[in-house]
């Protein structure tokens, strides 16, 4: 079907019960309609059958959103928010053109490895030109003006990127199984350590791990933005690499590049059947690094973590790949581990670019997020996103918690080594 | 509407809570029901933040003369909250405190935005609950529920929110605030005020406060679902239950149409040569039950059930309950627009009252279904359909006239919980006769003789 008929059809599926009420986070901290799902659905219909004009001021309340497709799982209708919303972005970025600051993370930084590269060659002192460090010496704040919020805390670039860390190809003896890993930005800048650990408990299971060279950003942040030329173009590249490896599954530790390479490169290329069915056959092998874990025996050699732990559900892993109790099996599952749940599973706020376009609304829903989180009594948060890690890692800076974020993988690969000794 | 009188309206609330934008205001241009009329834009909206408060927006509201239409969560599903002109939309969600948990009396107070869903979880803490659950308690707001007297499956045994509430404090539509009925079980001082508002759908009052009763969590619950393959077995059943001196908490219905769409969406193993399924739960202490439900299989299998199944554990009540909470899902796949009516009938008149549905369905060409909460009669006649089909959607309308009609023929009314609001004006005289809408009339007008609390709904003619 035509891009354009789903929508079409999608749109109907909303019949304004409220019930989205429940999930919004930005209805939550907003409390009005023009921030519920339902509201920024009524706008979209309105744009279409030419109810309204496009204006400034209906664009503004189509990007507050946070794409969590929260909506999209709880409808009972079968509406998608989240699709329906980034139709009326696109129709936005058609007319009445780019935001300053989306094109600067999207269109300039985003697509470019060198730049990121470039900053890392450059090292710490490099680094320390454009940030500074954040309070309570956690993350580094931006010192110029890049058209973000100055107080955001961004996590230090790591010295050395995952991908010149580890080699392409970390295998094992008579591997069981060969997978790719599409690491995203977040793991091969920031957190080059979640990638280590996520190839460790694969080799730890007998799982051969390739890490190609050439993949990049999965474009997320420019598609959610409605960007879709833009989209196009870096989804095609990375279909490119991913399709020329012959492998069992493509792993992802975020899963937000999960949701892209399983949902949205098939949505890009609705209308270019070639391409879709390219787009489709890699979404078909895409996995959460907890699902490949999980159909394997990943209990064996385990050690005790003594911890007091509970599990963040990031909104894409949850609500796109449907991935929620995977994770918490392996932590529970884990010698030592006292596993305790928090009560409604927040959404933690970072919606990608969201969390800098609109930092005081963010803020407050990652407070909310992180209060529940808190009252757990737990000390580690584990989760399974590396933009739900920063942004939940922002909000713990700020307010000084006793909290920690890890990778669920980080947990898994510390009770292997425990029990290696 | 006046810049002068937004000036006001901040000064009153706040500015961060007078919202003018355009976008805003248009998203104020629906609510749950389905409406076929152009959307008409409000002036302004409005969130105060207490009775005080409220009572200032509704003072300068009645001295400019402006319509104010009182708001909760906008799940309404008879055009409760549509502007009908330039006019205040006054939503109460941000009064959403839960005053008072009072185990030893076992009553609470409320404020109007507090959710439903929410306070039950905060009386579970108590051991409480609140019996009134419409399906739309994990959203929809108290003052919502009190203002529309909002039932739920419960209500075979429970009754309504009618039932619960003890006293309200109100805005009056000249901004007076008043509070009605005692904090007591018993109360006989002069006119029952606070039944008058409880439904009375915003038209009346504001209200600002609400003490309800509540009662001791029932101990456990257990569920049965029957098959049968005669309409008129499931009624039979229905009936004989009550009469055996058992009362069900809930007892659902579904038609063969329900299950069809059920089995295709979402298998559940619901024998498909089934006419009707009921549901049927029953609560209070685990010793009893186990004879209760052995009594109520007896009677299903006397009265010709061809399947019966029962589950008392969590995860299998919910494996029951699963087609009856899926069964919209399953009609949204395949239809555009799906309209949940609510003509209530006596409880032995439902099978007539089914096979009216389907007579009126084949006449006009629609297809339909019926949900019912079969123990108070209350049918829910789904009629499926597609908006855009104009000329259909011209026949649903015939139909439901007739539909109307006929609940009212039976004995029954033409809205059991989801008001009369825009949709159902119209054929409000129907069921009230000239001297109910006389008296009715003579009521708005004594307490709100500007008409500028919600006006045009209920009496429809929008001078009224
Ligand atoms: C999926 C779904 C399922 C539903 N299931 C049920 C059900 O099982 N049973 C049932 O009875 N209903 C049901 N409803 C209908 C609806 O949810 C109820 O009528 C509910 O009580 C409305 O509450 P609300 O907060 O959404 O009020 P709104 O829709 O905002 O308002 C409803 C009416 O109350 C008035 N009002 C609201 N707040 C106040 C106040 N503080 N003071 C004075 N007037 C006020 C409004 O003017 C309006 O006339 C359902 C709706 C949906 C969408
Ligand atoms: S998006 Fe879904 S949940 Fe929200 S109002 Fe529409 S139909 Fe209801
Ligand atoms: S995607 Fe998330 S933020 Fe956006 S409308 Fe849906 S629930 Fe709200």
């Amino acid at each position: 079907m035509l891009h354009d008929e789903r929508i079409e059809q999608i749109l109907y599926k909303c019949n304004r019960c409220g019930s989205c009420q429940q999930v919004c986070p930005v209805y939550d901290v907003l409390g009005v309609e023009s921030g519920l799902a339902r509201g920024k659905i009524r706008l979209v219909k309105a744009l279409r059958h030419g109810e309204l004009e496009l204006t400034r001021d209906i664009a503004k309340k189509l990007d507050i959103c946070l794409q969590c497709k929260r909506c999209t799982a709880n409808c009972p209708g079968g509406a998608e928010g989240d699709t329906l919303i980034r139709w009326g972005r696109t129709e936005s970025q058609k007319k009445l053109g780019v935001s300053p600051v989306y094109s600067l993370i999207a269109r300039i930084l985003l697509p470019r490895r060198w730049i990121f590269n470039t900053g890392l060659a450059m090292g710490k002192i490099g680094q320390k030109v454009i940030f500074r460090p954040g309070p309570n010496g956690q993350g580094m704040l931006p010192r110029i003006p890049f058209g973000l919020d100055m107080r955001r805390v961004i996590p230090s670039l790591a010295a050395q990127t995952l991908k010149q860390r580890l080699p392409e190809v970390n295998t094992v003896d008579k591997p069981l199984q060969r997978v790719v890993y599409f690491t995203g930005c977040m793991a091969n800048y920031c957190y080059p350590q979640v990638g280590e650990a996520l190839v460790q408990v694969l080799n730890h299971n007998g799982v051969e791990v390739i890490i190609p060279k050439l993949q990049h950003c999965c474009g997320m942040p420019v598609f959610a933005s409605g960007d879709i030329k833009f989209a196009r173009l870096m989804a095609r590249e990375n279909i490119k690499v991913l399709a020329e490896i012959k492998a069992d599954a493509i792993v992802v530790s975020c899963g937000s590049c999960g949701l892209a390479l399983k949902e949205h490169y098939p949505e890009l290329f609705a209308d270019d059947p070639a391409m879709q069915r390219k787009a489709q056959e890699i979404a078909a092998r895409v996995k959460d690094v907890t699902e490949v874990l999980t159909a394997l025996d990943y209990q064996k050699g385990a050690g005790t973590v003594n911890e007091k732990v509970t599990y963040h559900d990031p909104c894409h892993l949850k609500n796109g790949l449907k991935v929620s109790e995977q994770p918490r099996q392996i932590l529970k599952n884990i010698p030592g581990i006292n596993y305790i749940e928090n009560e409604h599973g927040r959404c933690c706020g970072s919606g990608g670019s969201f969390s800098l376009k609109h930092y005081d609304l963010s803020t407050k829903i990652t407070d909310r997020c992180l209060q529940e989180l808190a009252a757990t009594g737990a000390e580690i948060v584990a989760t399974g996103c590396l933009a739900c890690r920063m942004q939940l890692e922002d909000g713990i800076a700020q307010q000084g918690l006793n909290l920690k974020v890890r990778h669920t993988v980080e947990l898994l690969a510390a009770a292997y080594r425990a029990a290696a000794g | 509407m006046k810049p002068e009188i937004i000036q006001k309206l901040k000064e009153i609330v706040g500015k961060d809570h007078v919202y003018t934008g355009k976008a805003d205001l248009f998203c104020y241009t629906y609510d749950g029901s389905f409406s076929q009329d152009k959307p008409v834009m409000p002036g302004v909206l409005v969130l105060p933040g207490s009775t005080a408060e409220t009572s200032e927006v509704i003072k300068l509201a009645a001295s400019y003369g402006i319509p104010v239409i009182p708001r909760g969560a906008g799940s309404n599903l008879s055009g409760g909250t549509l502007p009908t002109t330039d006019c205040i939309i006054l939503q109460m969600t941000r009064m959403n405190r839960i005053i008072k948990i009072d185990k030893r009396n076992m009553i609470a107070v409320v404020e109007p935005g507090v959710i439903n869903g929410k306070f039950q979880k905060e009386l579970a803490k108590h051991g409480l609950f609140y019996p009134p659950d419409p399906a739309s308690l994990e959203f929809s707001t108290m003052g919502g529920n009190v203002a529309e007297c909002a039932g739920g499956p419960r209500g075979v045994k429970y009754g309504v929110t009618r039932d619960y509430v003890l006293g309200l404090e109100v805005v009056l539509a000249d901004g007076t605030i008043l509070k009605t009925g005692a904090a007591t079980m018993k109360s006989v001082a002069g006119y029952d005020l606070t039944r008058l508002i409880v439904g009375s759908e915003g038209t009346l009052a504001v209200i600002t406060q609400i003490t309800v009763k509540v009662l001791p969590k029932p101990e456990a619950e257990q569920t049965v679902l029957v098959a049968f393959a005669d309409l008129d077995q499931t009624t039979d059943t229905v009936v004989e239950i009550l009469a055996r001196g058992i009362i069900p908490a809930s007892f659902e219905f579904m038609d063969k149409v329900c299950v069809e769409n059920i089995e295709s969406y979402i298998p559940s193993g619901l024998p498909l040569e089934a006419e009707a399924v009921l549901l049927i739960e029953v609560d209070g202490p685990q010793k009893l039950l186990q004879e209760q439900i052995a009594e109520i299989e007896k009677i299903c299998r006397e009265k010709g059930a061809i399947q019966i199944r029962s589950a008392s554990s969590v995860e299998e009540r919910d494996k029951l309950w699963q087609g009856r909470r899926g069964v919209f899902g399953a009609f949204a796949r395949n239809y555009a627009t799906i309209l949940a009516e609510d003509v209530t009938v006596p409880r032995d008149k439902i099978p007539e009252a089914v096979r009216k549905v389907r007579e009126l369905g084949e006449k006009y060409g629609i297809q339909t279904a019926v949900i019912a909460h079969a123990g108070d009669g209350n049918l829910h006649a789904d009629i499926l359909t597609d908006e855009r089909n104009k000329e259909e959607m011209e026949r649903v309308n015939q139909l439901l006239a007739e539909l109307f009609q006929a609940a009212v023929d039976l004995g029954g009314t033409i809205t059991g919980e989801h008001g009369i609001g825009l949709s159902k004006a119209p054929f409000l005289p129907l069921e009230s006769g000239v001297e109910g809408m006389r008296v009715m009339k003579a009521i708005k007008e004594a307490l709100d003789p500007q008409n500028i609390l919600n006006p045009g709904k209920m009496f429809g003619d929008r001078s009224w």
